[in-house]
């Protein structure tokens, strides 16, 4: 009898927990959590019957159906190119000024963050199909007008980075810089710098920080005239996400948070 | 509604549930059996109470729970066919254990499944719980060597169409007494002898296509969240 009413007891209890969960993952497991108490009340209940369906469909099978179909919403898909001191993978754990406001803001929404790793340039593209919720990773640049940007985090300026012996441009010519641009991944671009291809690029200053730390002896750099903020880029239909996340920072400011990310990433 | 507000009524009609069920047990004594119950139970040969009941006598029981279930099915397979099916649904490349574990699990699963389904009018169990159980057996494989080699082995979409030709057949055998003037879900194959797996031939054979339709029914809906949804 005690532990028909204790068992009795946890169900409110448990359901409870479940309900006030923010992540969903861990709300669905707390429901399957109930279905197994459940399934427990029953079999003291003399319904066998029944525990074995409520074990096979509420413990198993309805939660497995939740989690796919969570799958997609339960986290906040972050497409980025590494950018070192903002967002870069050390091992598998994403570091960065970048990845603390994100974590920051997905802990808030209550989702996970996840983060997938593109060239730069498909950045755009990926956040236009709709695969992606934000586009991170040193956006300084003019984007589709169609994504929603949001303020600023840090400001940066630009540097044009050639191969020495080519035809020279000064800062006149080029005063001010459309977007960053080197072909495919920021860690390519690395390489190539260290096997002394002649790549031309131009870059924000975190990625030009991370450039510099090889012999740049054979390439002119050129500081351009534009400086800009860093800035996160939410999808189409995604304004609300964009405003959310902008307030979010705007905390982070007045908190003194951000200076103190900043200091500990790029100091 | 608010969400605390909404929150706080979800638990405060939880607690009431509860403390009905609670208030209920402390005063009441052990269930009664009816005798009808006995009755039936030696009518249609099971000795499973709860089976003898809703394939002994409730048609509508029987009858509703097939068509909810197809229903859902319905619902699922239409709503999710409208969104973009995920590229390549892949087995998930590092769960090894997963991998090495299904092998050994999913025939005990389906065991299982099909213990559920042939005894149910003996022992616990029932169609429905053992195609659910079947199901997951599947879901298992899916997670072990991915949703194309299981979706090939199973003929496709040969299975879909057995799955919408099940509900009818259960129908027909539920109503098929009706043709020798007899009631719905009457006993027309002769009952054997008590506690034997083929004592009660008509209830076995009902679990049996309920059974098969339940697991069809959901490998159908997790394909579709798979397919469509997620990337197991």
């Amino acid at each position: 009898m005690i532990s028909r009413t204790v068992l009795l007891g946890l169900l409110p209890i448990i359901a409870g927990i479940a309900l006030f969960q923010r992540r969903r993952l861990t709300a669905v497991i707390g429901m399957g959590l109930f279905s197994l108490v459940l399934t427990a009340n029953y079999l003291l209940h003399s319904a066998p019957d029944v525990a074995v369906t409520e074990a096979a469909i509420g413990a198993a099978l309805v939660t497995v159906i939740y989690m796919l179909a969570i799958r997609r919403t339960g986290r906040l898909l972050v497409v980025a190119d590494e950018v070192p001191g903002l967002l870069a993978f050390e091992g598998d754990q994403p570091v960065g000024v970048e990845v603390d406001i994100l974590g920051g803001f997905a802990r808030r929404l209550g989702l996970d963050l996840s983060i997938q790793i593109v060239p730069h340039q498909d950045v755009e593209t990926v956040l236009l199909r709709g695969d992606a919720d934000l586009g991170a990773g040193g956006l300084s640049a003019e984007l589709d007008a169609r994504l929603h940007r949001s303020r600023d985090h840090l400001t940066t300026a630009w540097v044009r980075l050639r191969p020495k012996g080519g035809t020279d441009l000064d800062s006149e010519e080029i005063p001010t810089a459309k977007r960053c641009e080197y072909p495919g991944y920021f860690s390519d671009l690395i390489e190539a710098v260290q096997r002394n291809d002649p790549v031309e690029a131009t870059l924000d200053m975190a990625r030009f920080l991370a450039v510099s730390r090889n012999d740049l002896s054979s390439w002119s750099v050129t500081r351009l005239l534009s400086p800009r903020g860093y800035a996160f880029v939410a999808a189409p239909r995604r304004k609300r996400l964009r405003d959310q996340l902008t307030a979010y920072i705007d905390e982070l400011e007045r908190s003194g948070l951000l200076d103190d990310m900043i200091r500990r990433h790029l100091a | 509604m608010r969400r605390p507000v909404r929150t706080t009524l979800v638990v405060a009609l939880s607690l009431l549930v509860c403390g009905i069920v609670i208030f209920d047990l402390a005063v009441s004594e052990a269930p009664l059996r009816p005798d009808d119950s006995v009755l039936l139970a030696t009518k249609t040969g099971a000795s499973n109470l709860v089976s003898a009941i809703y394939l002994g006598a409730r048609l509508y029981d029987t009858l509703f729970e097939v068509l909810v279930f197809t229903v859902a099915v319905i619902g699922v397979c239409f709503y999710l066919s409208e969104r973009p099916s995920t590229a390549r649904p892949s087995a998930i490349p590092e769960s090894h254990v997963l991998q090495a574990s299904a092998q050994i699990l999913f025939p005990l699963i389906l065991l299982l499944g099909l213990y559920l389904t042939f005894f149910g009018h003996l022992s616990p169990g029932g169609g429905f719980s053992g195609g659910v159980v079947a199901a997951s057996g599947l879901l298992l494989c899916v997670m072990s060597i991915g949703l194309d080699t299981v979706y090939r082995r199973l003929s496709g979409a040969g299975i879909e169409r057995l799955e919408w030709a099940l509900p009818m057949l259960i129908v027909a055998v539920c109503v098929l007494p009706l043709a020798f003037g007899r009631s719905p879900l009457s006993n027309l194959l002769p009952v054997g002898r008590a506690r034997q797996v083929f004592g009660s031939p008509s209830i076995l054979l009902l679990n049996i296509l309920i059974g098969l339709k339940v697991l069809i029914g959901s490998w159908m809906v997790l394909h579709a969240f798979i397919r469509h949804r997620g990337e197991i």
